[in-house]
């Protein structure tokens, strides 16, 4: 027994670790907007990434299968909104993508922040999306989630991702409409009632 | 020995600490590598490609491997340095709080977020197993294996999407895989292969680890059963000896009955007989009658003990030590005015004798030297008999003494009985060599006065 005693602790706090975050799974099912009632977008729309996580291609070509005219430029500057009606990010923190590319953190999120601003100053209506699911709730990816927030008019989101409840939560503070759902494919329709 | 131990345990140490840095910077060196799976995983969900994303998950696998043997390599190496006993409560509870401070240290630096319930499953996992692994020769080679294994079965779960919820899978490279794939192929590919690899490399670690135990216990038997040999060889041999004196003992004591017919015929001539000369030859044979009789009761009792001086003593070595042609000096040199010594003439001769062969052996059919110096010493004196042959190895040179032990192929008797018979002597004998040099053979013999004083010196 003496040979197992650290391995049995070991599994013991696995479990209770387990446990805890089993206990943070809301206590009903999540009911959420299955899509907007109205567009509240036009096209020409610019999907930028906010964490230079790679759910921005995957957007890129969701919208494309929907035919909606976009430009998917990761790294879209404030200056390059002159063109565009709606402005969506695809938020999600990736530290592997933002090293290749020679960024910070700190440079993503000013980049965010001054797209924010121009977005605002044109009233061009935010969409936050986020395709990560559970596993891109880090703090630097919530930290994204928490600046744009305030400023957007629709989240759409992998209900994986609010195993703890915290996008409803977010979401709510800020009274933005948001839509959750199973899969990565069921995005495609409240996304598309963004314009349609 | 210390001085291996010690080297052993700053080789541990600096290899850890090599390890760990490696692993810590791994990122830093390998940016191509890095960018090439973040092409790719754009490239794949561009094409639909997801051939191209099972290479990617591949190589992504083969990248935290790297990283994450090294860490957890270099934490077992780190505390292994310090701590040997593997199975030791202290060795797993630091084991464990290394490898978790150094994930830790790992993602703080590259702002990761790899999953600490995997690691705390991965430790667990390593922890168990490791307890079965034989402590061998092949210690560390096994526990490698081993942590290859369920490195790899744990990185494959990190990949099953379900269970992402759970915390599992967080790092950057399996989130973005985890969510091509779920565009690509709606996690149907990633499910069956990552569950696959997973539960394959659990089986394969866990098979591995009781073949590896089983082997350990096979070479515990194995080496049991060689020390029992040992044992009942070294038995044998002392029966042996044992038969093989009785005999001999039986034998020289045979030789006093025809004496004893000698000595009475002997009397009788000297009675009838009254030529002078034939009488003077009567005495001489009686004189020599009465020698065999000291040295057979010198062969049959090794108590029996008479005063000799040194000079008489070596002359009767020197005149029964054969160089047989040899091209080998013999120089003998002694010290003036050296005390008698109290000794079994014929025992003693014969252990210094045995010295002696042993180091015309040594020099073979070449040309040498062998000087037998014989000295004065606090409390007796000391005969030393060195050579200028191959010299013993150090490794060899712990054995001499050992009963049967013998690198030419003879009883190995030999120099065991020149220690016992010195030590009934009350005296010692040392065996000091170079190797390629020369080897220095010490017996001290006391004198009567210190031997019956304090009975051995």
């Amino acid at each position: 027994m003496r040979k197992l005693t650290v391995s049995f602790c070991l599994i013991a706090i696995g479990v209770i670790y387990i446990l805890f975050r089993v206990a943070e799974f809301p206590e009903h099912s999540v009911y959420s907007w299955p899509h907007l009632p109205a567009p509240i977008g036009k096209e020409t729309v610019l999907i930028t990434s906010a964490g230079q996580a790679p759910e921005g291609s995957v957007m890129e070509q969701i919208a494309s299968q929907l035919h909606i005219d976009i430009d998917y430029r990761p790294r879209a500057l404030a200056t390059d909104l002159y063109e565009y009606q709606t402005l969506v990010f695809v938020i999600g923190f990736s530290s592997t993508s933002l090293v290749d590319m020679n960024r910070t953190f700190e440079g993503e999120i000013a980049r965010v922040k001054e797209l924010i601003n121009e977005a605002k100053l044109k009233s061009i209506p935010i969409i936050l999306i986020h395709l990560g699911g559970a596993g891109r709730m880090d703090p630097q990816t919530v930290q994204l989630l928490d600046i744009a927030l305030p400023f957007s008019q629709y989240l759409i989101g992998l209900r994986s991702a609010d195993y703890n409840g915290m996008i409803r939560e977010m979401a709510s503070m800020h009274n933005v409409p948001y839509t959750l759902v199973k899969g990565l494919q069921d995005i495609k329709t409240p996304f598309n009632s963004v314009f349609r | 020995m210390l001085r291996v131990i010690g080297q052993q345990r700053q080789f541990y140490f600096i290899t850890s600490l090599i390890f760990i840095c490696i692993a810590e910077v791994f990122p830093m060196l390998t940016t191509n590598w890095t960018h090439f799976l973040i092409e790719n995983i754009h490239a794949s969900i561009l094409n639909g490609d997801s051939g191209k994303l099972l290479i990617t998950m591949f190589i992504s696998i083969g990248r935290n491997l790297v990283i994450f043997f090294l860490i957890y390599m270099g934490a077992m190496l780190l505390i292994y340095s310090f701590i040997k006993d593997h199975t030791s409560n202290i060795f797993q509870i630091l084991y464990a709080v290394a490898v978790l401070l150094f994930v830790f240290l790992y993602n703080r630096l590259y702002f990761e977020d790899h999953s600490m319930i995997t690691h705390l499953i991965l430790i667990t996992s390593v922890l168990l197993l490791s307890n079965y692994i034989p402590k061998q020769k092949y210690f560390l080679l096994s526990y490698s294996i081993i942590l290859v294994q369920i490195i790899l079965s744990l990185l494959w779960l990190n990949l099953v999407p379900g269970i992402s919820i759970f915390g599992f899978g967080t790092d950057d490279l399996s989130i973005s895989v985890k969510t091509a794939d779920a565009f690509l192929t709606t996690n149907k590919l990633l499910n069956t292969l990552s569950i696959t690899f997973f539960i394959l490399f659990i089986i394969i670690a866990a098979i591995y680890t009781s073949l590896i135990s089983m082997y350990g216990k096979q070479i515990n038997t194995l080496e049991k059963y060689q020390q029992k040999e040992r044992e009942l060889k070294n038995t044998r041999i002392a029966l042996v000896e044992s038969r093989i004196f009785k005999e001999i003992h039986t034998l020289v004591h045979d030789l006093k009955t025809p004496l004893v017919s000698i000595e009475g015929l002997i009397s009788l001539m000297a009675i009838s007989s009254t030529n002078e000369r034939f009488k003077s030859y009567i005495q001489r044979i009686e004189g020599s009658v009465e020698k065999i009789k000291e040295m057979i009761s010198e062969i049959l009792y090794e108590e029996v003990r008479k005063q000799i001086s040194v000079e008489d003593l070596i002359k009767y070595v020197t005149s029964n030590v054969g160089l047989d042609g040899k091209p080998i000096e013999l120089q003998v040199i002694i010290e003036e005015r050296l005390p008698d010594v109290f000794v079994n003439k014929i025992r003693l001769a014969r252990a210094i004798m045995n010295v002696l062969e042993n180091a015309i052996l040594s020099i073979g059919e070449r040309s040498g030297e062998i000087q037998l110096q014989v000295t004065k010493h606090t409390g007796g004196v000391l005969v030393r008999i060195e050579d200028n042959g191959p010299g013993i190895e150090k490794s060899t040179l712990d054995h001499i003494w050992d009963d049967g032990f013998s690198t030419k192929n003879s009883s190995g008797i030999g120099l065991p009985f020149v220690k016992k018979v010195v030590e009934n002597h009350g005296g010692w004998v040392i065996v000091k060599s170079i190797p390629g040099n020369k080897t220095m053979v010490d017996l001290f013999i006391p004198t009567r006065e210190v031997y019956s004083k304090e009975g051995t010196v």
